[in-house]
């Protein structure tokens, strides 16, 4: 059932067995789970069916550091959340990302990858792919296309798949419409979540309309499925899960950079058709890509970077047909015409000039590497509450978003063994664009709106504010769904996984309810 | 890899640009006329020379104690009485691909190349100065 908030009269309490606020991918997933075991669920979402510019605001921030864009456009606060503007990207995280890598600062999950096997083929259903394989090798082979000859203990090959994308809240609308158990409060925005007196557990959830409604919300268990940002807001709001100091910080968020050129030799640009988006049917299957092995990480000491090969078309450059032209005419040895301004030309355009350059001597074709890469935990890129308070009264949101020297060496690292191992193979030669200096980025950077690892995951109270199975430390009936859990990032789009926890945390919910 | 590094070498190609016509219309002669053959070879294995040269001489720039025919030579393909053939495209490949294995590697504008290619685009600019 759909219920909009603002219809009710203020001061109702409802009762449930779950309670979950945010209507996104994970809190959708769950409450649609959590429903088919029987259990009643109040889902509580901060927006409507369609975006408004009132509840949008509630999202606003100030952002400082790296630049991350406005927090109240690049989060969606209504039914369905973030997946209403979600690209489809969809992979799973690679086996070592939730290993312990001494060289990754806090790196490591509670659980190995196979824990969330099962729940990523579930999760791959979920988000409209057509099979649940992510093995480059198998993709190769049902798409005809082949592999560069890339020696494994190197480099490997990874793909990503493509959801429709799939939309949340309206491939889900009509079944939690019909649902008897579940009940979505639309507009209804969280205010606090009250404790016990005697702390340890919350007793209520309340909530409020930007009209004023007010509503209470009493459950056995209470999940918070905001985002990355909003739920470590909602924790320090409400004082909850913060004894250590912990709550907000680790901020990550994945780079997504043009990093380098490449100039690929003809037979090798035969063998790049699967590293370009394939198509079957009128929509994006599966795109073929790079990362360094496990084994080439632990060697360089980097983080898990994904490298994505794009065709690069530089057209015709005043500076290059300049340079061509001056050429031409001293080949002939004669002295170019206005030769003054082609100088001009070539010096304007020394960049591009220098490109041509290598193009000739190599006789390749021109591509360009973008690289989405894993940032490592870092305490200092964090989420704070700032001193301007919304529309209902609550603190805002304060973004810390801070790289650090690791993150740079990482892709750096990672294009030049492709480089080196590109130039080993003979496919062709790679310019490193990317400024080698730690404190300089890209401006802007590009973010790939992956919010993670402000609540992290971990057993140890002291290094996490979740356990494994997503409870806040501390308290026996608050847990946390979403990206904001991840300990560390990988550089796999982080839907697929966010699905695949909520898959997980709807489990262990209802054997917790069993008992 | 800043535009101030590439416009400065820009500049230097333009610079260069006359004394390489001035090479065209009369070469100077080579210390060691063995050596010099084994250097044209080198330059003929790399293909597009006029590149090529553009590139050696940035190289030149970061390792200017290489600009002398004779030392690239050596460091191409040995001293004189271990020197098994002239140096053929094959055989430069090959250098280049074990550069890259063993990461013996220098970035010219940012470009990541085998150090035995640079060496051989640094001979094909002293060769175009004559």
């Amino acid at each position: 059932m759909l219920i909009d908030a603002r219809s009710l009269d203020s001061g109702m309490t409802v009762r449930s067995h779950v309670c979950i606020i945010g209507g996104g991918a994970a809190g959708l997933t769950l409450a649609r789970q959590l429903s088919r075991g029987g259990r009643t669920v109040c889902l509580l979402e901060g927006g409507g069916l369609d975006p408004d510019r009132g509840s949008a605001d509630l999202y606003a921030g100030t952002s400082t550091g790296q630049p991350c864009g406005s927090l109240d456009v690049i989060r969606l606060r209504y039914f369905g959340g973030t997946t209403n503007h979600w690209a489809g990207y969809c992979r799973v995280l690679d086996p070592n990302d939730f290993e312990t890598r001494p060289w990754v600062p806090r790196s490591g999950w509670p659980f190995d990858r196979d824990v969330l096997d099962a729940y990523y083929l579930q999760a791959a259903d979920i988000c409209d792919l057509m099979t649940g394989t992510f093995r480059a090798e198998a993709w190769a082979e049902l798409t005809g296309h082949d592999l560069l000859p890339f020696e494994r203990r190197q480099v490997l090959h990874r793909v990503t798949r493509f959801s429709l994308p799939t939309r949340f809240g309206q491939k889900f609308r009509a079944e939690l419409e019909d649902s008897p158990s579940t009940t979505v409060y639309l507009h209804a925005n969280l205010t606090r979540l009250e404790p016990a007196e005697s702390g340890g557990h919350v007793v209520r959830a309340h909530a409020e309309t930007l009209s004023g409604v007010r509503l209470t919300v009493e459950a056995d268990r209470y999940v918070l499925a905001c985002g990355g940002i909003e739920n470590p807001r909602q924790l320090l709001l409400s004082g909850l899960g913060n004894d250590r100091d912990l709550v907000g910080r680790y901020f990550m968020e994945h780079t997504n950079i043009r990093t380098a050129r490449l100039l690929l030799r003809p037979e090798t640009v035969a063998l790049t058709p699967f590293y370009q988006v394939q198509m079957a049917d009128g929509r994006r299957t599966v795109q073929g890509g790079l990362g360094l092995s496990p084994d080439a990480q632990r060697r360089n000491q980097v983080g898990n970077v994904s490298a994505w090969l794009e065709p690069y078309s530089p057209g015709e450059n005043p500076g290059v047909r300049a340079l061509r032209e001056t050429i031409a005419a001293f080949g002939a040895r004669e002295m170019p015409d206005n030769l003054q301004r082609h100088i001009y030309a070539i010096m304007a355009n020394a960049d591009q000039v220098t490109r041509a350059v290598f193009q000739e001597m190599f006789k390749e074709t021109p591509f360009q590497i973008r690289t989405v890469s894993e940032q490592a935990p870092n305490p200092d890129s964090r989420v704070t509450l700032g001193e301007d308070v919304d529309a209902l009264g609550l603190r805002r949101v304060r973004l810390h978003w801070q790289l650090t020297e690791f993150d740079k060496r990482s892709i750096l690292t990672t294009v030049r063994v492709l480089a080196e191992e590109m130039g080993r193979l003979g496919m062709g030669r790679v310019r490193v664009e990317l400024s080698e200096d730690e404190g300089t980025w890209p401006n802007p950077t590009w973010w790939g709106h992956h919010h993670m690892g402000t609540t992290r995951m971990h057993s140890d109270p002291s290094q996490g504010v979740v356990d494994a199975d997503c409870r806040v430390h501390g308290m026996t009936n608050l847990f946390v769904a979403g990206s904001s859990v991840f300990p560390t990032s990988g550089s796999a789009g982080p839907t697929l996984t966010i699905v695949a926890l909520a898959l997980r945390l709807a489990d262990h919910l209802e054997r917790e309810a069993a008992r | 890899m800043s535009d101030h590094w590439t416009r400065r070498h820009v500049l230097s190609f333009l610079a260069g640009l006359p004394a390489a016509w001035q090479a065209r219309l009369g070469r100077l002669a080579p210390a060691d006329y063995r050596t010099r053959i084994e250097a044209d070879a080198v330059v003929a294995a790399m293909g597009a020379p006029v590149s090529a040269a553009h590139i050696g001489t940035w190289y030149l720039e970061i390792e200017p104690e290489e600009a002398d025919v004779t030392t690239l030579v050596r460091a191409l393909v040995g001293p004189a009485q271990e020197r098994p053939r002239t140096m053929g495209r094959h055989h430069l490949e090959s250098m280049v691909r074990e550069d890259f294995a063993r990461g013996d590697t220098v970035a010219i504008g940012g470009w990541i190349l085998a150090r035995s290619e640079a060496r051989a685009c640094a001979l094909a600019a002293l060769l175009r100065k004559g």
